[in-house]
C-alpha cells in the first residue's frame, strides 16, 4: 500500500514538475517577443536590428515595396475596370510624385504630356465617350491648350474628373469638357496668365499707377506681353465655353477667370463652377480613388502624410 | 505509469512549444504589412534564440506600424477616426528637406476624410509650420464639410495653413503652451517672402516712382490675396459665431497686423470665440515619441 501510494505521489510530483516546466517555458516563450509588454513594438525592432545589420539602414526594405512595373500594371488594370464600368475611354493627366521620381523632379503639364494624350485621343473612336482624370498644378499653357482643344473637338461626351485639384492651366482642360465631376472640396483655379512669374493684369496696372519715365523698360515690355496673353486667355476661355452658354455669359466668365479680380489662391469650388454655368456632378467614381491609392502601398509618405485605415 | 504520463505530457508540452510561435508571427506580421511576411518568418528563428534588448523600432516599417497601432488605440478610445498631418523630420527624410504643408498632403488627408463615414467623428492631429495655401484651403474645406464633429488637436503648434485648418474645426484641443498663428498670406518676391500686408504698406508709404515695378505688381496681387484669405476665414467661421464677429476675427488673423509668428494661444483663441478645450489625450504624446527628435532616434528612458 505504502509503496503504491509513493508511486502515485511520485507520478503526481513528476506531473507537477513537468507541468511547471511546461508553464515556465510557455511563459518564457510568450515573454520573449513581448519583453516590454508591447509585442508589436519589440517585434518590429527585431526586424530593425536585422535590417540594420544587413544594409546599414541605407535603403529601406527594397524587396517589400512594389516595383514600378507592379504599380503601373495595377493602374492599367484599374483603368481598364473603370472603362468597363462606365463604358468610356479613360485618359489621365495626373501629376504626382512617384516613388521613382528623384529629388525635386517637378511634375507639371509638358509638351510630352500633351503629345501622349493627343495620340490617345486620336486613337479613340469619335463616338466613344471619354473620362478625363485631371490632377495637376498646371504647367505649360501651350500644352494645356492643345489638350483642351482636342477634348472640345471630341465628338463623344467628355467628362472631366477632378478628384482633388486642377489648378492654373489644368482649369482650361476642365472648361473643355462637356461635364465635370468633382468633390465639394475639389478646387479649380483662376487662369490668369503669369508673365515672368507676375500676374499679367497687375503688370498692366503699373503703367497706370507709376509715371512712365520711372518704369523700367523691361516692365513696359512685360506689360505688352501681359496684354497679349490675357487677350489670348480670354478668347480661349470664351471659345471653350461657347457651346455651353450664351456668348454674353461666356465672355463674362472669361473676364472673371482671367481678369485679375481674384487672388491666385481664390478657390473655384464646385459651387462656383456651377454658378459660372458648367455642368457639374458632385462625386468622383470610387475606382478613380483606387487609382490614386496605387502609390500608397509603397508607403512613400510618412504617417504625417499618410492616412491610416 | 508515471513515466507514461510524463512522456505524454512532455510531448504535449513540446508540441505546444512549437505551435504558438507560428500564429504569433502571423499576427505580428499583420501589423507590419503583408509584404514582409517571408522576411519576418526567416528572421523569427534567430530572434527567438537571442532575446533583443528592449529598443525602439529603427526601420521605417517598424515605426509606421508602431504609429498605426497608437492611432488605432486612440481612435478606439475616443470613438473617432484619427487622421494626422504631422510635419516632422523622419529618419528617412532627405537631407535639407523641411516638411511642411505640400501638395501631397491634399491627397492623403482628403482621401482619409472621404473614407470616413459621414456620421463618424474625426480627430485631426495637426503639427505643422504651414505651407502651400491652396492645399490648406482644400483640407479646411473638407473639415468644414464633414457632417460629424471634427476635433483638431494641436499638441504643440499649427501655424499659418495649419491654423486655417484649425479654424474650420468644431472643436480645437490644445495645451496652455500650444500655439496657432495668424493666417495672413505670405508673398514670395525676388527679395524673399514678405507678408502681403507689408507689401501693401510699402506702396502706401513710399513715393510710387521710387518703388520697383515688381514690388508694385506684387503688392497689388497681395491685396487680393488678403481679401481672399479674409473671405475664406469668414466662411470657415460661418455658423460658429455671428457674421460680424467672424469678419472681425478674419480681419485680425488675415490682414497682417502682427508678425506671422505671433503666438495665438489657447486664451487668445478662446477670446476670438473659438471652441477651445484644454488638454490633449496622452496617446497623442505617445504618437510623438515615435518621431525621431532632432533627427536622432529617440532614446528609450
Amino acid at each position: 500500500m505504502v509503496v503504491e501510494e509513493l508511486d502515485i505521489l511520485l507520478a503526481v510530483a513528476i506531473v507537477v514538475v513537468v507541468l511547471l516546466n511546461m508553464l515556465t517555458s510557455l511563459l518564457f516563450l510568450r515573454r520573449l517577443p513581448s519583453a516590454s509588454g508591447q509585442q508589436a513594438v519589440v517585434k518590429e525592432e527585431d526586424e530593425g536590428d536585422e535590417e540594420e545589420e544587413s544594409d546599414d539602414g541605407e535603403t529601406e526594405e527594397p524587396a517589400d515595396e512594389p516595383t514600378k512595373e507592379q504599380i503601373l500594371a495595377r493602374r492599367a488594370q484599374l483603368i481598364r475596370e473603370l472603362e468597363q464600368e462606365r463604358g468610356t475611354r479613360v485618359i489621365t493627366l495626373i501629376h504626382r510624385k512617384e516613388p521613382w521620381n528623384k529629388g525635386d523632379d517637378e511634375q507639371e503639364i509638358t509638351l510630352e504630356n500633351s503629345e501622349e494624350i493627343l495620340l490617345r485621343l486620336r486613337e479613340t473612336p469619335p463616338d466613344t465617350p471619354i473620362d478625363f482624370i485631371v490632377h495637376t498644378e498646371g504647367g505649360s499653357t501651350f500644352a494645356a491648350d492643345m489638350i483642351a482643344m482636342a477634348l472640345k473637338h471630341h465628338k463623344g461626351n467628355v467628362t472631366v474628373m477632378v478628384p482633388f485639384y486642377a489648378f492654373s492651366d489644368g482649369t482650361y482642360i476642365v472648361l473643355a469638357g462637356d461635364e465635370v465631376m468633382m468633390e465639394k472640396y475639389s478646387l479649380l483655379a483662376p487662369v490668369e496668365p503669369l508673365v515672368d512669374d507676375m500676374p499679367a493684369n497687375w503688370i498692366m496696372a503699373v503703367l497706370k499707377r507709376k509715371p512712365i519715365e520711372t518704369i523700367a523698360d523691361r516692365t513696359v515690355l512685360l506689360a505688352e506681353t501681359a496684354r497679349m496673353e490675357t487677350e489670348n486667355a480670354r478668347g480661349f476661355v470664351k471659345w471653350l465655353l461657347e457651346d455651353k452658354m450664351s456668348e454674353d455669359q461666356a465672355s463674362q466668365v472669361a473676364n472673371f477667370l482671367v481678369g485679375g479680380v481674384m487672388a491666385s489662391t481664390t478657390p473655384i469650388t464646385l459651387d462656383v463652377a456651377r454658378a459660372i454655368g458648367l455642368k457639374v456632378t458632385e462625386g468622383v467614381p470610387e475606382k478613380v480613388y483606387q487609382l490614386f491609392e496605387t502609390i500608397e502601398f509603397s508607403g512613400t509618405p510618412g504617417p504625417g502624410k499618410k492616412y491610416n485605415d | 505509469m508515471g513515466v507514461l504520463i510524463v512522456s505524454a505530457l512532455n510531448s504535449m508540452a513540446l508540441l505546444y512549444l512549437i505551435r504558438p510561435r507560428k500564429p504569433q508571427t502571423v499576427e505580428l506580421e499583420g501589423e507590419t504589412g503583408k509584404e514582409e511576411e517571408e522576411k519576418t518568418k526567416e528572421e523569427e528563428e534567430p530572434q527567438a534564440a537571442q532575446p533583443a534588448a528592449p529598443q525602439r523600432p529603427t526601420t521605417k516599417a517598424g515605426i509606421l506600424a508602431w504609429r498605426r497601432r497608437i492611432l488605432e488605440e486612440l481612435g478606439e478610445e475616443r470613438g473617432t477616426k484619427v487622421i494626422t498631418m504631422i510635419h516632422k523630420k523622419e529618419l528617412w527624410t532627405e537631407e535639407g528637406e523641411e516638411p511642411e504643408i505640400g501638395i501631397e498632403d491634399i491627397e492623403a488627408v482628403l482621401q482619409a476624410f472621404r473614407k470616413t463615414p459621414p456620421s463618424k467623428p474625426i480627430d485631426l492631429i495637426l503639427h505643422t509650420p504651414g505651407g502651400y495655401a491652396s492645399a490648406a484651403q482644400m483640407m479646411a474645406m473638407a473639415i468644414k464639410f464633414h457632417p460629424a464633429k471634427v476635433t483638431v488637436m494641436v499638441p504643440f503648434y499649427a501655424m499659418s495653413g495649419g491654423s486655417l485648418m484649425s479654424l474650420a474645426a468644431n472643436e480645437i484641443r490644445m495645451e496652455k503652451y500650444s500655439v496657432l498663428g495668424p493666417v495672413d498670406p505670405q508673398i514670395p518676391t525676388p527679395d524673399g517672402m514678405w507678408p502681403a500686408g507689408s507689401l501693401s504698406t510699402l506702396v502706401k508709404t513710399k513715393p510710387i516712382q521710387n518703388i520697383t515695378d515688381r514690388m508694385i505688381i506684387l503688392s497689388d496681387a497681395a491685396n487680393l490675396e488678403i481679401e481672399n484669405a479674409k473671405a475664406f476665414v469668414t466662411w470657415l467661421l460661418d455658423g460658429k459665431m455671428d457674421k460680424e464677429q467672424a469678419e472681425r476675427v478674419a480681419d485680425f488673423l488675415a490682414k497682417g497686423y502682427m508678425s506671422h509668428a505671433t503666438p495665438i494661444t489657447l486664451d487668445v483663441a478662446r477670446a476670438l470665440g473659438l471652441n477651445v478645450v484644454e488638454g490633449i489625450p496622452d496617446k497623442v504624446y505617445e504618437l510623438f515619441k515615435t518621431f525621431a527628435f532632432t533627427g536622432q532616434p529617440y532614446k528609450r528612458s
